[in-house]
């Protein structure tokens, strides 16, 4: 997120892919505040190791 | 047939010589005490003083009445030590004579705290010199902190996985769980327990075995509390292989083992906190932080993503301009011409020969001429 951030603030990016890069956040940032909230089964269940 | 003296005759005999002895005697000792008994519903406490010398051993029955109790309870929360057996203690006794059961006891009046706390520091700056000196690892640090394999580890910027060692059924388990689990902002956290006592002979070892069982791979951090209860016993903290153990730990350990005066030396290995519920709250704080980065890191974005757009249309706007102003319409609006020979715009007047058609394109008409002279236009003059 902090190296998308930084090649749009730095003009790194063509108009024509700012689209794709805003889904990308998008995602970036529902993954975050997903996880956040729920522990992944398969996570929980190798730390029960 | 001999006189016969009845035991309590002796009993008191003893008794006045004992009293006419030592009556407002008092006497500073430096002692082990053993078999230590406290009777808590009624203050009291009986032990033994042993001293060993060149004579050999010396013992002598102790007690401390309700009336000087205090001082066992000073002694234990000023050194974070149970008053009990197999320690060495300085206190002022006096010498009374019990004569119901015909025992002589040094009973305690004071105990000599500061000698306590020193005796203790002694120990605990040996147990850190040794840990210094046996690792390449530990390093005392300018400001009196060490430096550790472990409290040098980069914190994980979420912690969600977390392996609790406490002991059972405590406030500190409590705690703990009471404020992750049911955080405001509804984070998620995986606790696993790892419960042994944490106070007495056994419990630094209890505590070690524990810390073996977890996979250090499975856990973003180790948390080890100890909380409610009384603050003394700590001892098992300052336990030197618990110790070197925990500052080689590859998870991040953070302590919350609940006392305030003292810092014991596994926190000095460890992240130190004070208490369990603090562990807890430094977690969520940690999480919760991340994700207002996260919002900003979202704000910045999309205010770049404006940024450009915006950038990008007074771009278009400009390069529409200069070709508005660059059109052959706009040059014919003011007042240019446009000359072609065989419908081709002549840029070099070189490749014109006398004598050729030239169509001269103004704006609302076209001349075609014929060229009957050609001079060079050396003073670049234009009207």
């Amino acid at each position: 997120m902090t190296k998308l951030v930084e090649q749009i603030e730095d003009n790194k990016i063509q108009v024509d892919t700012l689209s794709e890069k805003v889904k990308e956040a998008n995602e970036l940032i529902k993954f975050c505040e997903t996880k956040l909230r729920k522990i992944e089964k398969e996570v929980d269940a190798a730390s029960t190791d | 047939m001999p006189q016969i003296t009845k035991l309590s005759e002796i009993a008191n005999e003893i008794d006045r010589l004992i009293h006419d002895g030592f009556a407002g005697k008092t006497f500073w000792i430096t002692a082990e005490i053993s078999s230590v008994k406290k009777i808590a519903s009624k203050r009291w406490c009986f032990l033994d003083f042993t001293q060993t010398d060149e004579n050999g051993e010396t013992r002598i029955n102790g007690v401390c009445w309700a009336r000087h109790y205090d001082t066992i309870e000073l002694f234990e929360s000023a050194t974070g030590k149970e008053f009990k057996s197999d320690i060495q203690i300085t206190c002022k006794v006096s010498v009374s004579f019990y004569k119901a059961r015909t025992n002589i006891n040094l009973e305690i009046l004071e105990i000599d705290v500061a000698h306590a706390i020193g005796q203790l520091e002694i120990e605990r700056q040996k147990t850190l010199k040794r840990l210094v000196d046996e690792t390449d690892t530990i390093k005392l640090r300018p400001d009196g902190r060490y430096h550790t394999p472990n409290n040098y580890l980069e914190l994980p910027k979420v912690i969600q996985r977390i392996a609790l060692v406490t002991a059972p059924n405590s406030d500190g388990l409590r705690d703990f769980k009471n404020v992750t689990l049911k955080n405001k902002y509804g984070y998620a956290f995986s606790i696993h327990e790892y419960l042994s006592t944490v106070q007495g002979n056994s419990a630094s070892k209890l505590i070690l075995e524990n810390l073996k069982l977890i996979n250090p791979k499975n856990y973003d951090v180790v948390v080890i509390a100890r909380g409610g209860g009384s603050d003394t016993d700590f001892a098992a903290f300052n336990d030197f292989e618990l110790a070197k153990f925990v500052a080689s730990f590859p998870t991040p350990v953070l302590t919350g083992i609940g006392h305030d005066r003292n810092t014991s030396i596994v926190d000095l290995m460890a992240r130190q906190m004070r208490t369990p519920t603090e562990v807890a709250n430094f977690i969520v704080d940690r999480n919760m932080e991340f994700e207002a980065e996260i919002q900003q890191l979202k704000d910045r974005f999309f205010d770049a993503i404006e940024d450009l757009i915006e950038d990008s249309r007074n771009t278009l706007q400009y390069l529409k301009q200069r070709v508005k102003n660059l059109s052959p319409s706009t040059i014919l609006n003011k007042g240019f011409a446009i000359i072609t020979c065989n419908n081709k715009i002549i840029t070099d007047p070189k490749k014109i020969a006398l004598n050729s058609e030239l169509d001269i394109i103004l704006k609302d008409e076209i001349i075609q001429s014929t060229v009957t002279k050609k001079i060079k236009n050396e003073k670049q003059s234009y009207i």
